[in-house]
């Protein structure tokens, strides 16, 4: 497009990305998979759906929700069914304890009390082109026709859209979202319009209400750096209180002391103010 | 893949029109949808799940704005409109590079197998690559197949005064094969999304590409100037006062006829800041 003084400068579009010939880059990485223990799939091999029976079902999205989860939900007996790999390169190294920059997992639990109830922790980005086949990937191996699943999800405030400025609002804060077959309210106000939730979270509740589940979504609005911080995390405490989460916890004494250590962990990895 | 909302129920749409709103410039489409979707009352009958289609939800955009309810909505979806006979798949979120060919072949099958009466894509394409004898009159433009030429050739441009796409013969591929014979051969819509690909795939089939020259910015206008052509033509608000009594909703945008503009399209343009930053 020509301008009012001849320069010519490239058009975009917001909606469309125009370049005819597209070609097929996304094959370069392989698809989200999941890996089980090979304890469950031995188990796996007995049960005619070869599904595992699954009624609460906690997905954490994101190092705050993540660090929250481990801390007050995940503190119980629980140990690793499987693990979740997510975008891998041909030539990224591997270290299965989410330490390396190029390790791509997220990890399901299983409390050793209750076989049927699920905690799944992401501590890292799933790219947009691979949630499909992370989500199909997680429900491939659970029977979640009656589940509970609760999804938490962090977001920074500035994709938050409403009536008053969001530097005028309390941060963090809390918004819920529903399928409709969960019969419940979310404890929080509800995700206003014209808010969206995208990426992995949304893909869960994409595929809940699809297929007639019962799902939650607990998003936190916050203004931390990288999206993690002390206030973030305690930020889903009221999520303890609710249905289904209410059920299967007791209280950690040490979650202050160890969501401190979390908040500092990501503080001294934050080169911003060195 | 189409995931009915309602396990129970068959459908039988050969009977129907089916809007299909591209992602294209300006979000035109979508936009376009949203409209007839919002007047219409359209039910949600079902999700279409696909890998090429970027996740995202939210919550009921065509509720009204003071309510709290929670009816989550989710990036692709099929709503269907019994009193009218019309069905829209309204697509909420842009395609993931790569996979766009596998969306296509996927979505023209379904629409074949479903046998519908017509179909109508909804798109737009860029305002600033008009030629000269395109720049005046009319910003819309229409292209039809063959079988939709015969039924409505002298409706589409006599009565209602369409222009059809002008060709613009491109550079011959390769071998400059015969297949230039074809409908798409010749269009030249940059910005439209799958528009050209998906008329190619269903072809055969009774359809109208309807398109709109625009840009970026302010799009809501533009969308409601494509819901009143198409209204010309389909008589969408009509049918649905025969059979629902008269619409009544304040949230209206006026023209001949009133839109009922959904709650999605508040805060346009984000949310508001802090006055004082500018002081």
């Amino acid at each position: 497009m020509a301008t009012f003084f001849g320069e010519v400068l490239p058009v975009i579009s917001r909606a469309v990305d125009d370049e005819e010939d597209e070609d097929e880059i996304i094959s370069e990485r392989c698809d989200s998979f999941i890996h089980w223990s090979s304890r469950i799939q031995g188990a796996l091999l007995h049960i005619p759906n070869k599904k595992l029976e699954c009624n609460i079902l906690i997905v954490a999205i994101g190092p705050a929700a993540v660090g929250f989860t481990d801390t007050c939900i995940k503190h119980g007996d629980y140990y690793l069914v499987a693990n979740i790999f997510s975008g891998l390169k041909d030539d990224d190294r591997q270290t299965l304890t989410q330490n390396a920059p190029t390790d791509k997992t997220c990890y399901l639990y299983r409390s050793n009390e209750d076989a049927s109830t699920f905690i799944c922790l992401c501590n890292m980005d799933v790219a947009v082109e691979q949630c499909y086949a992370w989500v199909n990937e997680l429900f491939s191996g659970l029977d979640t026709d009656d589940a509970d699943v609760v999804v938490l999800n962090t977001s920074p405030t500035s994709r938050f859209t409403c009536e008053v400025p969001t530097s005028d609002m309390p941060c963090p804060f809390l918004r819920g979202l529903k399928t409709n077959k969960f019969s419940g309210v979310p404890f929080c106000p509800v995700l206003e319009q014209p808010n969206l939730v995208t990426g992995l979270a949304a893909q869960i509740l994409t595929y809940c209400q699809a297929y007639s589940m019962k799902a939650l979504l607990y998003q936190c609005y916050t203004k931390a750096r990288k999206l993690v911080d002390l206030e973030t995390m305690k930020a889903f405490t009221p999520c303890l209180e609710s249905t289904p989460i209410r059920d299967i916890i007791r209280k950690n004494p040490e979650a202050d002391k160890q969501l401190r250590d979390i908040a500092q962990k990501h503080e001294v990895q934050d080169t911003l103010y060195l | 893949m189409f995931v009915p909302a309602a396990k129970n129920r068959t459908y039988n749409w050969e009977e129907y029109t089916l809007l299909v709103p591209m992602v294209s410039v300006g979000n035109v489409g979508q936009l376009t949808a949203d409209l007839i979707i919002s007047t219409l009352w359209m039910d949600r009958i079902g999700f279409i799940l696909h890998d090429a289609i970027t996740p995202a939800i939210g919550n009921n955009p065509f509720a009204h704005a003071a309510t709290t309810a929670c009816k989550v909505t989710t990036c692709c979806e099929v709503y269907e409109s019994a009193a009218t006979q019309v069905m829209a798949i309204q697509q909420r979120a842009p395609l993931v590079k790569g996979r766009v060919k596998s969306y296509v072949k996927f979505l023209s099958e379904w629409i074949k197998e479903k046998n519908f009466h017509k179909v109508v894509i909804v798109g737009s394409t860029f305002s600033h690559e008009r030629l000269d004898y395109q720049m005046e009159g009319s910003p819309f433009r229409i292209v039809m197949t063959d079988k939709l030429r015969e039924r409505s050739q002298d409706v589409l441009l006599n009565k209602l005064g369409w222009h059809e796409m002008e060709s613009r013969p491109t550079v011959i591929d390769g071998d400059g094969g015969e297949q230039n014979a074809s409908l798409t051969a010749s269009l030249f819509i940059p910005g439209s999304g799958i528009a050209k690909p998906l008329l190619e795939a269903i072809q055969d089939m009774p359809v109208l590409l309807f398109l709109m020259f625009c840009s970026e910015g302010d799009n809501a206008q533009d969308a409601i100037d494509i819901a009143q052509q198409l209204n010309g033509w389909m008589n969408l608000i009509g049918k649905k006062e025969e059979s629902c009594g008269s619409l009544d909703s304040k949230d209206v945008a006026q023209g001949i006829v009133d839109w009922k503009i959904p709650t999605s399209w508040k805060h346009f343009y984000g949310a508001k800041f802090d006055q004082t930053l500018f002081h």
